[in-house]
Protein backbone atom coordinates (compact mmCIF):
# COMPACT_ATOMS: atom_id res chain seq x y z
CA UNK A 1 0.00 0.00 0.00
CA UNK A 2 1.47 3.46 -0.83
CA UNK A 3 0.57 6.32 1.40
CA UNK A 4 1.02 10.03 0.31
CA UNK A 5 2.25 12.35 2.41
CA UNK A 6 1.55 16.10 0.91
CA UNK A 7 4.14 18.15 2.62
CA UNK A 8 3.10 21.22 4.72
CA UNK A 9 1.93 23.89 2.76
CA UNK A 10 3.71 27.77 3.01
CA UNK A 11 0.52 30.00 4.24
CA UNK A 12 0.91 33.49 3.76
CA UNK A 13 -1.55 36.44 4.88
CA UNK A 14 -2.18 39.39 3.63
CA UNK A 15 -4.13 42.37 4.76
CA UNK A 16 -5.46 45.93 4.43
CA UNK A 17 -7.84 48.54 5.83
CA UNK A 18 -9.21 51.40 3.81
CA UNK A 19 -10.64 54.47 5.75
CA UNK A 20 -13.45 55.23 3.69
CA UNK A 21 -13.95 59.12 3.67
CA UNK A 22 -9.98 59.39 2.74
CA UNK A 23 -10.79 57.04 -0.29
CA UNK A 24 -13.67 59.01 -0.86
CA UNK A 25 -11.53 61.95 -1.66
CA UNK A 26 -8.63 59.43 -3.76
CA UNK A 27 -11.33 58.03 -5.79
CA UNK A 28 -11.13 59.89 -9.30
CA UNK A 29 -11.11 58.76 -12.66
CA UNK A 30 -7.34 58.24 -13.08
CA UNK A 31 -7.33 56.27 -9.71
CA UNK A 32 -10.25 54.13 -11.31
CA UNK A 33 -8.21 53.69 -14.34
CA UNK A 34 -5.13 53.12 -12.75
CA UNK A 35 -6.49 49.99 -10.24
CA UNK A 36 -9.15 48.31 -11.66
CA UNK A 37 -10.13 46.20 -14.51
CA UNK A 38 -12.99 46.47 -16.86
CA UNK A 39 -15.30 44.24 -14.94
CA UNK A 40 -14.57 45.26 -11.59
CA UNK A 41 -15.68 48.80 -12.91
CA UNK A 42 -18.47 47.33 -13.84
CA UNK A 43 -19.28 45.51 -10.66
CA UNK A 44 -18.72 48.33 -8.72
CA UNK A 45 -21.01 50.88 -10.60
CA UNK A 46 -23.82 48.45 -10.36
CA UNK A 47 -24.11 49.45 -6.90
CA UNK A 48 -25.58 53.28 -5.68
CA UNK A 49 -22.86 52.82 -3.31
CA UNK A 50 -20.26 52.37 -5.40
CA UNK A 51 -17.30 54.20 -3.42
CA UNK A 52 -17.80 51.37 -0.83
CA UNK A 53 -17.45 48.66 -3.49
CA UNK A 54 -14.72 50.15 -4.87
CA UNK A 55 -12.83 50.96 -1.41
CA UNK A 56 -13.76 46.65 -0.57
CA UNK A 57 -12.21 45.68 -3.76
CA UNK A 58 -8.69 47.82 -3.49
CA UNK A 59 -8.62 46.55 0.15
CA UNK A 60 -9.08 42.73 -1.29
CA UNK A 61 -6.19 43.99 -3.79
CA UNK A 62 -3.77 45.16 -1.46
CA UNK A 63 -4.53 42.15 0.94
CA UNK A 64 -3.12 40.25 -2.08
CA UNK A 65 -0.29 41.70 -2.93
CA UNK A 66 0.90 41.97 0.54
CA UNK A 67 0.13 37.79 0.81
CA UNK A 68 1.61 37.08 -2.62
CA UNK A 69 5.08 39.28 -1.75
CA UNK A 70 4.92 37.89 1.45
CA UNK A 71 5.45 34.26 -0.29
CA UNK A 72 7.62 35.73 -2.81
CA UNK A 73 9.00 38.94 -2.51
CA UNK A 74 10.91 39.62 -5.78
CA UNK A 75 7.03 39.69 -7.41
CA UNK A 76 5.57 42.49 -8.43
CA UNK A 77 1.77 42.99 -9.20
CA UNK A 78 -0.03 45.95 -10.90
CA UNK A 79 -3.41 47.19 -9.12
CA UNK A 80 -4.91 46.23 -12.22
CA UNK A 81 -3.58 42.40 -12.10
CA UNK A 82 -4.88 41.45 -9.82
CA UNK A 83 -8.17 40.78 -10.57
CA UNK A 84 -11.41 40.64 -7.72
CA UNK A 85 -14.65 39.17 -8.44
CA UNK A 86 -17.72 37.85 -6.24
CA UNK A 87 -19.19 34.67 -7.39
CA UNK A 88 -22.65 36.77 -7.12
CA UNK A 89 -23.97 40.70 -5.99
CA UNK A 90 -22.29 40.33 -2.59
CA UNK A 91 -21.16 36.96 -3.10
CA UNK A 92 -17.92 35.79 -2.14
CA UNK A 93 -15.11 37.04 -3.15
CA UNK A 94 -12.40 35.31 -5.82
CA UNK A 95 -9.02 36.86 -6.92
CA UNK A 96 -7.33 35.93 -10.10
CA UNK A 97 -3.78 37.07 -11.24
CA UNK A 98 -3.46 38.28 -14.57
CA UNK A 99 -0.13 37.44 -15.11
CA UNK A 100 1.78 35.58 -17.92
CA UNK A 101 2.69 32.61 -14.85
CA UNK A 102 -0.26 31.80 -12.76
CA UNK A 103 2.13 31.21 -9.40
CA UNK A 104 1.03 27.58 -7.93
CA UNK A 105 -0.68 29.13 -5.28
CA UNK A 106 -4.49 28.99 -3.86
CA UNK A 107 -5.69 32.63 -2.47
CA UNK A 108 -8.57 32.69 0.16
CA UNK A 109 -10.28 36.44 0.22
CA UNK A 110 -12.80 37.62 3.07
CA UNK A 111 -13.94 41.54 3.12
CA UNK A 112 -15.77 43.23 5.64
CA UNK A 113 -16.90 46.80 6.30
CA UNK A 114 -18.13 48.79 9.05
CA UNK A 115 -19.18 52.71 9.25
CA UNK A 116 -16.05 53.64 7.81
CA UNK A 117 -13.98 51.01 7.59
CA UNK A 118 -13.28 48.29 5.18
CA UNK A 119 -10.75 45.57 6.09
CA UNK A 120 -9.95 42.46 3.64
CA UNK A 121 -7.92 39.40 4.77
CA UNK A 122 -6.06 37.07 1.74
CA UNK A 123 -4.57 33.80 2.95
CA UNK A 124 -2.50 32.25 0.77
CA UNK A 125 -1.59 28.71 0.42
CA UNK A 126 1.34 27.39 -2.05
CA UNK A 127 0.81 24.25 -3.71
CA UNK A 128 3.30 21.26 -2.34
CA UNK A 129 5.73 20.99 -5.42
CA UNK A 130 6.97 17.83 -3.67
CA UNK A 131 5.22 14.56 -2.06
CA UNK A 132 6.48 12.06 -0.04
CA UNK A 133 6.03 8.65 -0.94
CA UNK A 134 5.63 6.02 2.21
CA UNK A 135 5.99 2.63 1.43
CA UNK A 136 3.69 0.90 4.19
CA UNK B 1 37.93 92.38 5.43
CA UNK B 2 34.96 90.68 5.10
CA UNK B 3 31.19 91.49 4.99
CA UNK B 4 30.80 91.48 1.50
CA UNK B 5 28.59 89.17 -0.82
CA UNK B 6 29.95 85.56 -1.33
CA UNK B 7 29.63 84.73 -4.86
CA UNK B 8 29.60 81.15 -6.24
CA UNK B 9 27.76 77.86 -6.40
CA UNK B 10 24.52 77.85 -4.38
CA UNK B 11 25.29 75.85 -1.58
CA UNK B 12 21.75 73.33 -1.10
CA UNK B 13 21.23 72.20 2.06
CA UNK B 14 20.56 68.90 0.41
CA UNK B 15 20.92 67.24 -2.90
CA UNK B 16 17.14 66.25 -3.26
CA UNK B 17 17.18 69.79 -3.86
CA UNK B 18 19.23 69.79 -7.25
CA UNK B 19 17.72 67.33 -8.73
CA UNK B 20 14.09 69.36 -9.38
CA UNK B 21 13.38 72.68 -9.75
CA UNK B 22 12.12 74.61 -6.47
CA UNK B 23 8.61 75.49 -8.09
CA UNK B 24 8.50 71.63 -8.58
CA UNK B 25 9.65 70.00 -5.48
CA UNK B 26 7.00 72.38 -3.93
CA UNK B 27 4.32 71.24 -6.20
CA UNK B 28 5.90 67.69 -4.93
CA UNK B 29 5.51 68.48 -1.44
CA UNK B 30 1.37 69.53 -1.71
CA UNK B 31 0.93 66.29 -3.41
CA UNK B 32 2.43 64.30 -0.74
CA UNK B 33 0.29 66.27 1.62
CA UNK B 34 -2.52 65.84 0.24
CA UNK B 35 -1.68 61.74 -0.26
CA UNK B 36 -1.36 61.74 3.35
CA UNK B 37 -4.16 64.16 4.63
CA UNK B 38 -2.61 66.18 6.15
CA UNK B 39 -1.68 69.45 4.76
CA UNK B 40 0.48 71.31 7.31
CA UNK B 41 3.17 68.22 7.03
CA UNK B 42 6.89 68.93 7.36
CA UNK B 43 8.61 67.13 4.57
CA UNK B 44 12.06 66.52 4.98
CA UNK B 45 14.08 64.48 1.86
CA UNK B 46 15.25 61.42 4.24
CA UNK B 47 11.47 60.96 5.41
CA UNK B 48 10.07 57.70 5.02
CA UNK B 49 7.17 57.85 3.05
CA UNK B 50 5.11 55.08 5.26
CA UNK B 51 7.10 55.34 8.19
CA UNK B 52 7.52 59.08 8.50
CA UNK B 53 4.66 61.11 6.48
CA UNK B 54 1.94 58.30 6.88
CA UNK B 55 1.60 57.06 3.27
CA UNK B 56 -0.55 54.48 2.90
CA UNK B 57 -1.52 52.04 0.19
CA UNK B 58 -4.35 53.91 -1.17
CA UNK B 59 -1.87 56.66 -0.97
CA UNK B 60 0.72 55.17 -2.93
CA UNK B 61 -1.97 55.33 -5.69
CA UNK B 62 -2.99 58.33 -5.06
CA UNK B 63 0.22 60.02 -4.99
CA UNK B 64 1.19 58.22 -8.09
CA UNK B 65 -1.86 59.51 -10.03
CA UNK B 66 -1.26 63.09 -9.00
CA UNK B 67 2.59 63.21 -10.02
CA UNK B 68 1.55 61.90 -13.13
CA UNK B 69 -1.10 64.75 -13.65
CA UNK B 70 0.92 67.10 -12.33
CA UNK B 71 4.57 66.22 -14.63
CA UNK B 72 2.92 64.63 -17.27
CA UNK B 73 5.15 61.19 -16.82
CA UNK B 74 3.58 57.72 -16.40
CA UNK B 75 5.14 55.94 -13.11
CA UNK B 76 4.73 52.01 -12.86
CA UNK B 77 3.53 50.21 -10.52
CA UNK B 78 6.65 48.10 -9.48
CA UNK B 79 8.36 51.53 -9.71
CA UNK B 80 6.35 53.57 -7.42
CA UNK B 81 6.13 50.41 -4.94
CA UNK B 82 10.04 50.64 -4.82
CA UNK B 83 10.06 54.15 -3.67
CA UNK B 84 11.03 54.69 0.82
CA UNK B 85 11.90 57.96 0.76
CA UNK B 86 10.57 61.29 -0.57
CA UNK B 87 14.25 61.76 -1.51
CA UNK B 88 13.59 58.21 -3.90
CA UNK B 89 10.43 59.96 -4.93
CA UNK B 90 12.15 62.95 -6.00
CA UNK B 91 14.84 60.79 -7.89
CA UNK B 92 12.31 58.83 -9.61
CA UNK B 93 10.32 61.83 -10.82
CA UNK B 94 13.63 63.13 -11.99
CA UNK B 95 15.09 59.59 -14.04
CA UNK B 96 11.08 59.20 -15.36
CA UNK B 97 11.17 62.36 -17.10
CA UNK B 98 15.06 61.90 -18.13
CA UNK B 99 14.44 58.65 -19.69
CA UNK B 100 10.85 58.69 -20.34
Amino acid sequence: MITWIQQPAAIKVGNDLVYLPHFEQSLTTPFIRKVYTAEERAYCDRFRDSTLRYASTFAAKEAVYKAVKQWDSSLTLSWNKIAISRERIAGKPSVCLLVDQEPPVDISLSITHDGDYVWAVALLSARSTTSTQLNA
Amino acid sequence: MGGGFAFGPIHYKYPTERMIEATELAQLKAIVRESVFEEDLEIHPTDHLVTDLGLDSMGYVDLTVKIELTFGIAISDKAIRAVATFQDLVHLITQTKTNG
